[in-house]
């Protein structure tokens, strides 16, 4: 059923949120945060997860989120404290409430045995927090604190009414029942109806209803609210007295109510409730006489052979000084249509009457309408001010995603159109000019609001954080401060998703290897808990996200050695502190010695920089032995449009980031070396840097461009290492759509995408690290060739 | 004519699953996300609803106070008011008593309780 499966759909996305709500609030409370709102919102989202988890019969999950609710009702209500212990407990539950959405959502198993051990502590806690309050378990129902949760009536005190079995099973279909019936003011006051009451349970069989109006008091002494009318109701029915109850469900503590079985045969014959209109019944049980009044078949045969109320409305009957005194003329009318047209033309006389929450007469209708007009007028305008709660629209991502592909789409014809006008002698000067400068304003407006669309704050991956930052804290047996930062910085959706696995394993990676243990810490005179902190900003056009612990820093003597025994390094190599720190990052480092089951799970941190790399972002690290590392990850906002320089290389047109120019320099022919085979370096200033024939590297020529004829950039790798490129001239500096190449053509080494320029060619985007490192492998062969040749 | 449901929830699965449950029988629905919001829903209406169905546990106001906010209000007060809650909620189906439900549906709801109490309540 698909508008089912689109409601399960939006209760996993809730639960989603309502998980999120739920950690967040429990960290708050943990913290000394909390307020009663917060305790508040932590329990709506259990009890949100429940109920829509019943609503599927998720019956595992219901289960679950009941003991949780349960245990959160006693902590709003103050009956548990939120102690360190409580609390703990309360994360864990958390923890196993998202792994049975999860496994509800996907189909998975959870860990019964877990669950239920953790559903046991619950339990407890709720014992627990029932025991210490003294007169909880004999205390009767005035503080109404001791609720008990799997009783559905809770504390209600009502009186079990003696049944006898056998009378009712006995001689069914037949069974004969007198209910009285005496409705409280309260039960009209909460839009209840005793008229309802009674053609629902007129339905259940057949029946006389006797309406006693003898406590109807005269007019002077009338409350329009009040209530005053006795109904005896015999009923003939197949049903039990237990299914008469259930029609008195919402009423049976408004009225009193007593249901007794009879003796002998109903003499009245069968009611045709069909005909009547139940607000006639309904304005007879509100305004009543000092009559009995007979619900019989009588009156109700009457007003269905005579049901001509036009007739009726004419009828020259005398108002009465009272109520009771009209009802007794309706006692004696000759059909209901004459009562009604009785009561009909005296309700304009009933001020009160109009307000009752009764249904109306005919004639009343009018002058409600009227009494809703003035407040309405008001109310209107404060709600216009008022802020409503949905601000937000939910929008498929494919949509956006759509809209984001049209909006480059017409970037690049903007740009196309403006170029070949200039090229068409298009003066700068003329109004057509001025207009494609205005059109081009435009478009980068509509593609930056375009762009804003995607962008979420990054608190969808940092709220996962906790959980991730207390079980590896367990396992590893360290006590460990999560510290967020900057949790509101927005990011391309795409982005946020991509960036919680590396970001994942550089927390587990900065508890197990950064930070020492427990003991070691207090030895070295640090807090027994460490800290790790992860803080993301926006910084010059990126979203940089630094994540740091308070550790004991890279230990770079184990480092350079583990990398010198793995021929990662020239034994001797001699590298600056910032060189060794950045060897954990090369394909194959592994501290070996430390393999725990929690980081060396066969990630290494090339993974981890691969696939930022892969996002077109950054990492690197600082450290400080004795005061902790710092990873620094430094990613685009967007993964749809990139700042480049355009650059020819032989025959083609390549865009190179300029996230990753530092600078750019026309070499000189004395800066030039060559290095052995056709490796070169050039000398910027004092340092000699590898000079990369890109034209080379991606297979456009095969022979060495001329250095001193081409343009040298110099780009910084992601390691902070840096290098030249060597390209033939510079084009210009675009913004430029990207388009995936592996989605439409195929993986290329050495290129990260593709985009169409102004002049509707397709350039490759030069993916900077791999042109640097190709050229590196060639260039280190060699250099390992020398050494073996050497020796 | 058919009859129109003002349900009041702030869980958007349940708002949903009304909705759904709701129009399948024929009644036309408006929906409000929590007990304010309801309250600002009702000021804005031409006509009002035939019942309200509303959930307790809501930020800014919550179902008792949206209900007491309903009956102390002379223009609103005749509106039959439902009340959702869960099977084990005894206290809370007593509260909502007091603050003048006039009935109550136990989530999870089948459609046929659910139509069964909206008849049970409207005129």
């Amino acid at each position: 059923m698909d508008a089912m499966e689109e409601i399960r759909q939006t209760f996993f996305e809730e639960c989603a949120e309502q998980l999120a709500e739920l950690e967040a609030g429990l960290l708050a409370i943990e913290n000394g945060e909390a307020d009663s709102d917060t305790v508040n919102a932590v329990f709506r989202a259990v009890h949100s997860i429940k109920g829509g988890a019943g609503a599927f019969s998720l019956d595992e999950l219901v289960a679950f989120a009941h003991i949780f609710e349960t245990t959160l009702d006693e902590l709003r209500s103050n009956r548990l404290d939120a102690s360190e212990t409580v609390l703990k407990v309360m994360l864990r539950s958390a923890d196993a409430l998202a792994d049975l959405v999860s496994a509800a959502r996907d189909g998975g198993n959870t860990d019964k045995e877990k669950n239920e051990a953790l559903a046991g502590e619950l339990r407890a806690l709720v014992a627990l927090a029932k025991g210490e309050e003294p007169p909880a378990a004999g205390a009767p129902a005035a503080s109404s604190s001791s609720v008990e949760y799997d009783d559905g009536m809770g504390d209600f005190d009502f009186t079990p009414v003696a049944v006898d079995l056998s009378e009712l099973m006995g001689d069914m279909p037949g069974n004969r029942f007198r209910i009285l019936f005496r409705p409280h003011d309260r039960l009209y006051a909460k839009a209840n109806e005793a008229s309802r009451v009674i053609r629902d349970l007129l339905e259940l069989g057949v029946g006389t209803v006797h309406c006693d109006s003898s406590e109807v008091p005269l007019l002077p002494h009338l409350d329009p609210e009040g209530a005053y009318l006795n109904f005896t109701i015999e009923l003939e029915t197949e049903h039990s007295e237990e299914k008469i109850r259930e029609v008195f469900e919402f009423v049976e503590f408004d009225c009193e109510l007593m249901i007794e079985p009879m003796e002998g045969p109903i003499v009245r014959q069968e009611i045709d409730l069909e005909g009547i209109d139940p607000e006639i019944a309904a304005l007879l049980s509100r305004v009543s006489g000092g009559e009995d009044f007979n619900f019989g078949s009588d009156a109700f045969g009457a007003l269905e052979g005579n049901d001509e109320s036009g007739e009726a409305e004419d009828g020259s009957e005398e108002p009465n000084e009272d109520l009771a005194a009209l009802l007794k003329t309706a006692s004696e009318a000759e059909s209901v249509s004459d009562i009604m047209a009785a009561v009909a033309e005296r309700e304009p006389k009933e001020e009160a009457s109009a307000e009752a929450p009764a249904p109306k007469a005919e004639a009343a209708p009018d002058k409600s309408a009227e009494t809703v007009k003035a407040p309405k007028a008001e109310t209107e305008k404060a709600s216009a001010s008022a802020p409503s709660p949905g601000q937000t629209i939910r929008v498929d991502l494919e949509r956006v995603d759509r809209l984001i592909d049209l909006v480059g789409e017409l970037v690049i014809h903007q740009v196309m159109l403006s170029q070949r006008a200039y090229q068409a002698g298009l003066a700068r000067a003329s109004e057509v000019a001025v207009g494609f400068d205005e059109l081009e304003q435009l478009t980068r407006e509509i593609q930056d609001s375009v762009m804003a669309i995607r962008a979420q704050p990054v608190k969808s991956v940092f709220q996962r954080l906790p959980r991730l930052v207390r079980e590896v804290a367990d396992i590893s047996g360290k006590s460990v401060k999560l510290v967020t930062e900057g949790e509101w910085t927005e990011v391309d959706k795409t982005v946020i998703e991509r960036l919680a696995d590396p970001l994942t394993h550089m927390i587990r990676n900065a508890i197990d290897h950064g930070l020492e243990k427990p003991e070691d810490r207090l030895a070295a005179g640090k807090a027994e808990e460490g800290t790790v902190k992860v803080a993301a900003m926006h910084r010059s056009g990126r979203i940089v996200i630094e994540i740091s612990d308070d550790g004991a820093g890279i230990n770079r003597k184990k480092v350079k050695e583990i990398a010198g025994n793995k021929g990662l390094i020239p034994p001797d190599a001699n590298l600056s502190d910032d060189e060794i720190d950045n060897l954990i990052f090369l394909p194959g480092f592994s501290t070996a010695s430390q393999i725990s089951q929690l980081s060396g799970r066969g990630v290494g941190m090339d993974v981890v920089k691969r696939s930022i790399q892969a996002l077109g972002g950054r990492v690197s690290i600082t450290s400080k032995p004795g005061k902790g590392s710092t990873f620094t990850m430094s990613l685009p906002l967007t993964l749809a449009v990139l700042d480049g320089m355009i650059v020819s290389v032989g025959e083609q047109t390549v865009v190179v980031p300029l996230t990753a120019i530092i600078e750019t320099l026309q070499p000189k022919k004395d800066e030039v070396k060559g290095f052995g085979g056709d490796s070169r370096l050039i000398q910027v200033r004092d340092a000699f840097l590898p000079l990369v024939d890109v034209g080379r590297e991606l297979g456009y020529s095969w022979e060495p461009a001329s250095a001193t004829e081409g343009v040298a950039i110099l780009v910084e790798a992601e390691n902070g290492s840096r290098s030249a490129l060597l390209v033939d001239a510079i084009q210009g500096q675009r913004q430029v759509v990207i388009k995936s190449l592996e989605a439409n053509y195929g993986r290329v080494p050495g290129i990260a995408a593709a985009t169409i320029l102004g002049d509707g060619r397709v350039a490759l985007i030069l993916d900077v690290d791999a042109v640097v490192a190709t050229s590196r492998v060639d260039q280190s062969s060699f250099f390992t060739g020398m050494q073996q040749a050497a020796e | 004519m058919s009859r129109t449901i003002l349900t009041i929830d702030d869980s958007r699965t349940m708002r949903e699953m009304l909705r759904a449950t709701l129009v399948a029988q024929g009644f036309n629905v408006i929906q409000a996300e929590d007990g304010q919001h309801g309250v600002e829903v009702l000021e804005g209406l031409d006509q009002d609803p035939d019942v309200i169905i509303t959930d307790i546990n809501m930020p800014r106001m919550d179902g008792f106070q949206f209900i007491e906010s309903v009956r102390g209000n002379d223009e609103y007060r005749a509106i039959p008011i439902l009340v959702l809650t869960t099977e084990s909620d005894g206290e809370k189906k007593q509260r909502a008593r007091l603050a003048g439900a006039t009935g109550w549906i136990v989530k999870p709801f089948d459609p046929t309780k659910l139509v069964d109490a909206i008849n049970r309540v409207a005129a």
